[in-house]
């Protein structure tokens, strides 16, 4: 499939909205991600500041507040500007002893709970003009036995990690949005080469190939389900246009005889003179052959409106069990005649939308058949049998039954007649 | 009875002409028409009996007369003769005011019968509570038959197609008329279901009475009546 009608399809409609939803999911994700590295890192910064401060506070505690001087003013020196640790150690009266901060900043901020705060540092507290601005750093302060203070602060460059960290993300994210395009597109394209195939099967049967099957993947997935049921409709069309074949064959050779008949006994008579009751036969014979016509023909209008589907008759509320009794109640003789049982079992009242002659003469092909074809001694059932939904009308016979390649014609055949508005039909012979 | 007035609208000249020549022979007098202008026109200006209406025909179609007939009042009994066999064609035809609806090809038997059944309808007897054919008797308020003074068992089915019978006596009944009036079917069997029910009925109520009632018409259908 070339690309511009590829844009014109539900396909790519679908890849869009896969791309979209599975980036949105994505994103979420990531943010997560994001959110889960900056509590991380926070937790580090933290961690890493209370262990310094607790080092300090033993070397205060194993060699007084000269040695803590010593530690501080190593560490300030050590770590001055290039890492952000920032010392600063005060006596009682605020006096700086050591440290690389110029003063103790304002005395609301910091607290000495023991836990890491983010408190402001005004641009003149940070030496070398670290930053341009005001600071708002992670710090951590100590009160210690002589009333000296310390204050620890880091200016650790997290910002930077985080948005090393998003900038990855993005990138990512970027990446993401590509592969679900290429994944949508691809999954779109796939979906449209099978459509194709369906849709190319329908166009080789429009074009009169009947045969025609779309192929089955045999994946199993809904294509193929929808394959095989596009499948078995051709199935049954098929199946029902060779048996009109056949009804149309079998009306030929029953239609042609006798008009044959009729023709060449008139064209006999003819040929001499002969006396009256000789004409009287004759004629008696064409009228019956006539008959014979009237009954074959309006059989295969029969046939032809119910394959066809073209019982447009108004349905009226039909009482399914009265029917059944009735016809039962006419054909019993029939089948009494012919040294057949005919036993009808039709209990529950069952009012249906239907079309009452249609159904009655559907009932009286089912059982003239049944009484044609069942050897005596034979019973024949007339049942109403109603389902969940469905209502079975079953008509059975001990006969020999019906050749496998003509049921579907009948029951096809059935079906039509019977047009249950929003309900089933089923019959048997 | 007087002679049968028929008005024949029938487009196909041969088939009309066949059929009026039945009718005549069967003591009717018949006048064609063979477009529904002329029709219409004679129907509104003579007196008939009985309408044979085709239903397609040039001009106007036979159910619109029909139509324009009832619509001014006109009850006269119409029969309509069409190609037209379906179902819904059938209904169509009765709405439009049609008394009876006879699908082409027709055997002229099954139509003289219908057409006879219809001018009797037209005309309605007293309404009697018994019925009488020969020795038989069919009591319509106690629904006892009896024959020759013995009471005859039948079965409901069998007692309203007798009854049938004795109101039609001495006409031709067709099968398919017995279906449509004694079972409310109109559908065509292909076997002889009525034939049987008329043999069980025909025991019940000609055999060991000496002089049967019940006929047979070859090619039409029956006929009760004293004489064959």
């Amino acid at each position: 499939m070339k690309l511009p009608s590829l844009l014109r399809t539900s396909a790519l409609r679908l890849a869009l909205q896969y791309t979209f939803w599975y980036t949105l999911a994505v994103g979420v994700m990531l943010a997560a991600l994001f959110w889960s590295s900056n509590r991380y890192v926070d937790a580090q910064l933290e961690a890493d500041i209370e262990q310094e401060l607790s080092s300090l506070a033993q070397a205060f505690h194993s060699g007084g507040s000269g040695r803590l001087i010593e530690a501080v003013s190593a560490r300030a020196e050590q770590n001055a500007l290039d890492e952000g640790r920032f010392y600063l150690l005060v006596t009682a009266e605020d006096r700086p002893l050591t440290g690389n901060l110029t003063k103790w900043p304002a005395e609301a901020s910091v607290s000495f709970d023991g836990d890491v705060h983010n408190i402001w540092l005004d641009e003149n507290i940070l030496p070398g003009k670290l930053y341009s601005d005001d600071a708002y750093l992670p710090a951590i302060a100590r009160e210690f036995a002589d009333g000296s203070r310390l204050l620890l602060v880091r200016a650790v460059e997290q910002d930077n990690i985080l948005r090393e960290i998003s900038e990855y993300l993005l990138e990512s994210l970027a990446a993401v949005v590509f592969i679900a395009l290429l994944m949508g597109v691809t999954m779109g394209r796939a979906i449209l080469r099978r459509m194709d195939t369906i849709s190319s099967t329908a166009s080789e049967i429009m074009a009169g190939d009947l045969s025609q099957r779309v192929p089955v993947s045999g994946r199993n997935d809904e294509f193929d389900a929808l394959a095989q049921r596009l499948n078995n409709m051709l199935e049954r069309i098929e199946g029902v246009l060779a048996g009109m074949r056949e009804v149309t064959d079998n009306v030929a050779h029953d239609l042609r005889s006798p008009i044959t008949r009729i023709r060449n006994r008139m064209e006999v008579t003819l040929l001499e003179r002969r006396d009256e009751k000789e004409y009287r036969d004759v004629m008696e014979q064409t009228i019956k052959d006539a008959d014979t016509m009237v009954r074959t023909f309006n059989a295969i209008l029969q046939t032809a409106q119910a394959n066809a589907g073209a019982i447009r008759a108004e349905l009226l509320p039909v009482d399914l069990s009265k029917l059944v009794r009735e016809m039962g109640e006419l054909y019993v003789p029939v089948a009494e005649e012919a040294g057949l049982t005919l036993r009808i079992e039709s209990w529950a009242p069952m009012t249906l939308p239907a079309h009452r002659d249609l159904l009655a003469q559907a009932i009286g092909n089912l059982l003239d058949n049944a009484v044609k074809y069942t050897p005596r001694g034979g019973i024949l059932y007339l049942e109403l049998n109603a389902g969940d939904g469905t209502v079975d009308l079953v008509v059975e016979d001990s006969g020999p039954g019906i050749p496998e390649k003509n049921a579907i014609v009948s029951h096809s055949d059935l079906s039509a007649w019977i047009p249950f508005a929003g309900r089933k039909a089923m019959a048997w012979v | 009875m007087t002679t049968m007035h028929i008005l024949l609208i029938e487009d196909d000249g041969d088939a009309a002409a066949c059929l009026s020549k039945g009718l005549v022979e069967s003591g009717y007098n018949v006048d064609h028409a063979d477009n529904g202008y002329d029709g219409l026109h004679m129907a509104l200006t003579s007196r008939y009996d009985v309408l044979v209406v085709d239903r397609m025909l040039p001009g106007r179609d036979g159910l619109s007369i029909i139509a324009m007939l009832r619509a001014g009042g006109d009850a006269t009994p119409a029969l309509v003769l069409s190609a037209l066999g379906e179902v819904d064609d059938r209904v169509a035809g009765l709405k439009a005011g049609g008394d009876d609806y006879v699908v082409k090809p027709y055997a002229f038997s099954e139509l003289l019968a219908r057409l006879e059944a219809l001018v009797r309808r037209a005309h309605p007897q007293v309404e009697k509570t018994r019925l009488e054919a020969a020795d038989m008797v069919l009591d319509l308020q106690t629904h006892r038959v009896t024959r020759a003074g013995k009471r005859v068992h039948l079965q409901p089915r069998e007692y309203r197609l007798l009854e049938f019978f004795l109101r039609h006596q001495g006409h031709v009944v067709t099968r398919t008329m017995l279906l449509e009036q004694v079972w409310d079917y109109s559908f065509d069997p292909q076997t002889n279901v009525i034939d049987v029910h008329i043999s069980r009925l025909r025991n019940k109520i000609d055999k060991g009475f000496g002089r049967p009632l019940l006929h047979t018409v070859r090619g039409a259908g029956y006929k009760l009546s004293e004489t064959p």
